[in-house]
């Protein structure tokens, strides 16, 4: 799993006019289209894409895109 | 014994509540912003008007444009969840209203979202018995009744509407297949109106506001936890869909169109993406009234027979799947 697999995958989920200006440092929440249904399909694409499970409170933890990612390698490492 | 559905017609109350006037009175929930992603810009409200009322409308409907006489039903389903009394059942005021003959039987069926699905299997299931050879299967709900004002989470997605489908042994309409069927109560709590029936009577609910002054609930009135829902319809939705296929021995690519309870766009995109259904196959009505619980399929495969995305030869799979939770699908086509 690398951070540019992840990023396409992730974008997925959203409905961004403009997903070019997306990247591990965007604070995802501040995106426009951010809801806890968008929350939802990312945390199901993890479970689907990556066997990962995250629950809602560990998701709130979770700032910046990055975040989601470092979290889901390290349960892969493991 | 084959069996049909040889026509669909539906009923929409005339109030339309459209995202201008929810703006108005709730300018902070953004209903723009949310329309794009539930693809919904209008709901109608039944008002004044009961679920029988609009059952109706909608029964009345189907026999002007279909040419069909009332003597000829011999069963009526009536799928609702928001029926007119606790009892009598709604069904059986219908027969008198309708002006259906004395003979014939008369039900409700208490499913929401997956509910047509069931009630096609119910009714294909009175016919091939022969307890019936032509039922009216009529689905309504004034969901809106049921709903808080400041809900943000479904104020914008549930209308009323009614629908009727005729299901018979004449050979002629599309073929109702096989169905196959789901239910899972261990999630009852997360759709749900706890108050008004009879294990918590009392219409005591109070107004319950989170940190940010944000509508949470009111147990008089429906709830919804939107992030289980989701969670519940990701996951069982693409093995229900493996199961109906397997059990009508067809492949995915055989299949013409799919046509799923329109819950909301997002939700719906999300599980067609997860299947792997192209854009092209699926099909989409929502804009204009919304999530109508157990109506929302028979008004979409009328719209899609209207839009010429379906014929009588096309093979078209159904789903429905939400409250309950309940859930089921089944094949049209010959």
């Amino acid at each position: 799993m690398d951070f540019a697999s992840f990023l396409p995958k992730f974008n997925e989920q959203l409905m961004e006019d403009d997903l070019s200006k997306i990247s591990g440092q965007t604070k995802f929440r501040q995106l426009s289209s951010w809801d806890s249904l968008t929350a939802m399909a990312v945390i199901t694409m993890i479970e689907d894409e990556y066997k990962v499970g995250i629950n809602a409170e560990t998701f709130k933890t979770f700032v910046t895109v990055e975040d989601i990612y470092n979290h889901v390698s390290s349960k892969i490492v493991e | 014994m084959d069996v049909q559905i040889s026509a669909i017609s539906y009923w929409l109350p005339e109030q339309v509540l459209t995202n201008e006037e929810i703006n108005r009175n709730h300018p902070t929930w953004e209903i723009e912003k949310t329309s794009i992603k539930t693809g919904i810009r209008e709901r109608r409200v039944a008002g004044e008007q009961s679920t029988g009322d609009l059952a109706y409308m909608a029964a009345v409907q189907l026999f002007n444009e279909h040419k069909i006489a009332p003597d000829l039903i011999d069963f009526v389903l009536l799928c609702t969840q928001t029926p007119d009394f606790f009892l009598p059942t709604t069904a059986c005021i219908l027969q008198n209203r309708l002006g259906l003959k004395k003979s014939c039987g008369a039900l409700d069926v208490g499913l929401g979202c997956s509910g047509y699905v069931y009630c096609l299997g119910l009714a294909k299931g009175l016919v091939q018995s022969g307890s019936a050879r032509n039922v009216l299967l009529i689905t309504a709900d004034t969901l809106t009744k049921l709903l808080h004002k400041d809900d943000k989470s479904s104020i914008p997605l549930f209308g009323d509407a009614a629908t009727a489908t005729l299901v018979s042994c004449e050979q002629k309409g599309i073929k109702i297949g096989n169905c196959v069927y789901g239910s899972d109560g261990e999630g009852a709590n997360n759709l749900i109106v706890k108050n008004g029936a009879n294990k918590h009577k009392p219409m005591d609910g109070i107004d319950i506001y989170d940190n940010e002054n944000e509508f949470v609930r009111n147990d008089n009135n429906l709830y919804m936890d939107g992030t289980e829902i989701f969670k519940f319809t990701a996951s069982n939705v693409p093995p229900l869909i493996k199961r109906v296929l397997e059990q009508n021995m067809l492949s995915r690519d055989e299949v013409d169109l799919f046509v799923f309870h329109q819950a909301n766009k997002y939700m719906l995109d999300f599980v067609r993406k997860k299947i792997g259904i192209e854009p092209s196959k699926f099909f989409y009505h929502l804009e204009r009234s919304g999530n109508t619980t157990s109506s929302t399929i028979p008004i979409a495969l009328k719209e899609a027979m209207i839009q010429n995305k379906m014929t009588s030869n096309s093979k078209v799979v159904l789903a429905g799947f939400g409250v309950g939770y309940s859930w089921a699908a089944c094949v049209l086509g010959n």
